[in-house]
């Protein structure tokens, strides 16, 4: 026979296995109950009602269009929030710890010289709808914040764009870049004002330029915290356009009336670069050249420079050759 | 009265020189002008469609440069033809043009082709305004907006600058290097002194 087989149960044996099992289960009732009771007691506890401070940063935003706000006195405002526990385990983890103060939304009063104050009361709704809960239920440490602001000087100045453009072969911009606005508002102390006639964008690099282009920029203010500009960027406007070299022969002209100046040679040739489109409307008789008489003693040099005092608007980069002429002057 | 042939190349400048010529009060008779004047006369005309049919004339009947041109350029004997037609007819201009400034101590005969066309036994003295060729290309290229090929093609007609100076009793170099108006002043005087000496 099988010795296995022989492995019955006696009644003593199943007596002992029934004792364990029922002792594992006291053991497990017992814990459930404790975490149940653990969990009611949490639950009561955390419905009641506790109070609690935060610190947060004060960031006071947009003051009246014609002041500046140059020192913040109360710059961390601590509040006590009265809330059930629930709540204010769910705020321990997540509450904001800067608070942006809309002056526009608020009365601001004015203390002495420069300095003004909000009352935090008003305060109290917009935190609470921050926060989901009711305003009764917050408390601030100050009644107010203060904070110094200064009237500010306001002054109109020009805008220079920094531009730095490469343009493909043969383009170029077909008239003066324009900048709209020119002038912008610049808000400021007035003895930081004072020193601004001008003001640069922050700079432009383009490279391979072939097409009209709109560039919107920044104003550079620099470091200079203390200043305010309106608008805070401008619109370049690049016309770009293709350029060719052409040139026509232009007869010199007798600078002065009352002496009758012979050049040699009589014609010269202008070159100039002028945008494709505006090739064809080009004439000679656009131009004049003169020999440029200023500071010349016509008794002692042999040969007068030529300058170009007449020219269509839309032709540039002029040369003349040749650039001097040789000269009689007939009595 | 001392009559000068005034020469040189394509591009050399002579036109300036008869300018300053002109301004010290010296008549200048400009053959090349006169020679085109010519082309409208009627017989002229008539003998250029006598040899060439009517292809040589435009639209308004009148001479069609380009076309004769470019029939004269390959054919010497059509380049003959026209030169015996038309230089005796500029001679027949310049010198009822001499008659009218005869009392003038000197004259000058501009044409681009005076030695080419054996003509200086006309004059008494012969002057070339010279340049080099680099220079004349580049003035030519700036001036006339004509091509390189159409300049080059234009030059090989005349005779190179050297023979041109050698040819001449009188050289007036023009290539920016030395005053133009000097040159022409002295000119002047050597021919005035050589004609009172004579």
């Amino acid at each position: 026979m099988n010795k296995k087989e022989k492995k019955y149960y006696t009644p003593q044996r199943f007596l002992k296995k029934e004792s364990v099992e029922k002792h594992r289960s006291d053991y497990a009732v017992f814990f459930t109950f404790l975490i149940i009771a653990a969990l009611f007691w949490l639950l009561i506890n955390l419905s009641q009602e506790y109070s609690l401070s935060y610190d947060m940063k004060v960031y006071l935003q947009n003051p009246p269009e014609d002041r500046m706000i140059t020192e913040q006195i109360d710059s961390t405002v601590t509040f006590h929030i009265t809330a059930q526990g629930f709540y204010l385990v769910k705020l321990e983890f997540m509450h904001p710890d800067q608070l942006m103060v809309n002056l526009k939304n608020y009365t601001i009063h004015r203390a002495e010289d420069n300095r003004y104050y909000i009352s935090t009361q008003p305060l109290k709704e917009d935190i609470a709808l921050l926060l989901g809960i009711s305003p009764s239920q917050i408390g601030f440490s100050k009644n107010t914040l203060s904070f110094v602001m200064e009237k500010l000087a306001k002054k109109k100045v020009k805008v220079i764009p920094k531009l730095d453009i490469k343009f493909d072969d043969f383009y170029n911009l077909y008239k003066p870049y324009q900048i709209k606005p020119e002038n912008i508002l610049v808000y400021g102390p007035k003895e930081v004002i004072d020193t601004i006639d001008l003001l640069y964008t922050v700079p432009v690099h383009l490279t391979n330029v072939n097409e009209s282009l709109e560039v919107t920029v920044k104003v550079d203010v620099g470091n200079n915290h203390f200043i305010r500009v309106n608008p805070e960027k401008v619109k370049i406007i690049l016309e770009g356009e293709k350029f060719t070299q052409s040139s026509v022969q232009v007869p010199v002209s007798n600078p002065e009336k009352n002496k009758n100046i012979h050049t040699f040679p009589a014609r010269v040739t202008v070159f100039y670069n002028v945008a494709l489109k505006d090739f064809e409307r080009v004439k000679s008789s656009d131009f004049t050249v003169v020999p440029d008489l200023e500071h010349v003693d016509l008794r002692k040099v042999s040969r007068l420079d030529l300058k170009v005092i007449r020219k269509p608007d839309f032709v540039r980069d002029l040369r003349v050759e040749p650039p001097r002429v040789e000269f009689i002057i007939e009595k | 009265m001392i009559k000068i042939g005034l020469t040189g190349n394509i591009g050399s400048g002579k036109t300036t020189v008869c300018k300053i010529l002109e301004t010290l009060n010296v008549p200048v008779f400009y053959a090349d002008v006169e020679a085109k004047k010519l082309y409208k006369r009627r017989d002229v005309v008539e003998q250029l469609v006598k040899k060439f049919g009517r292809i040589v004339l435009n639209e308004n009947d009148l001479i069609d440069f380009k076309m004769l041109a470019s029939l004269i350029f390959s054919d010497r004997k059509a380049l003959e033809f026209v030169t015996n037609l038309i230089h005796p007819l500029v001679f027949q201009v310049y010198n009822e043009w001499l008659n009218r400034w005869e009392k003038e101590p000197v004259t000058v005969h501009e044409s681009a082709i005076l030695f080419e066309n054996h003509l200086q036994h006309h004059f008494d003295k012969t002057v070339v305004v010279a340049c080099p060729k680099e220079i004349r290309l580049k003035r030519l290229l700036e001036r006339d907006k004509i091509s390189q090929e159409m300049i080059l093609q234009r030059m090989k007609n005349q005779w190179p600058d050297e023979q041109k100076e050698n040819a001449a009793d009188y050289v007036i170099m023009n290539d920016g290097s030395v005053f133009l108006i000097p040159q022409v002043l002295t000119l002047l005087e050597n021919l005035k002194g050589s004609s009172s000496v004579s």
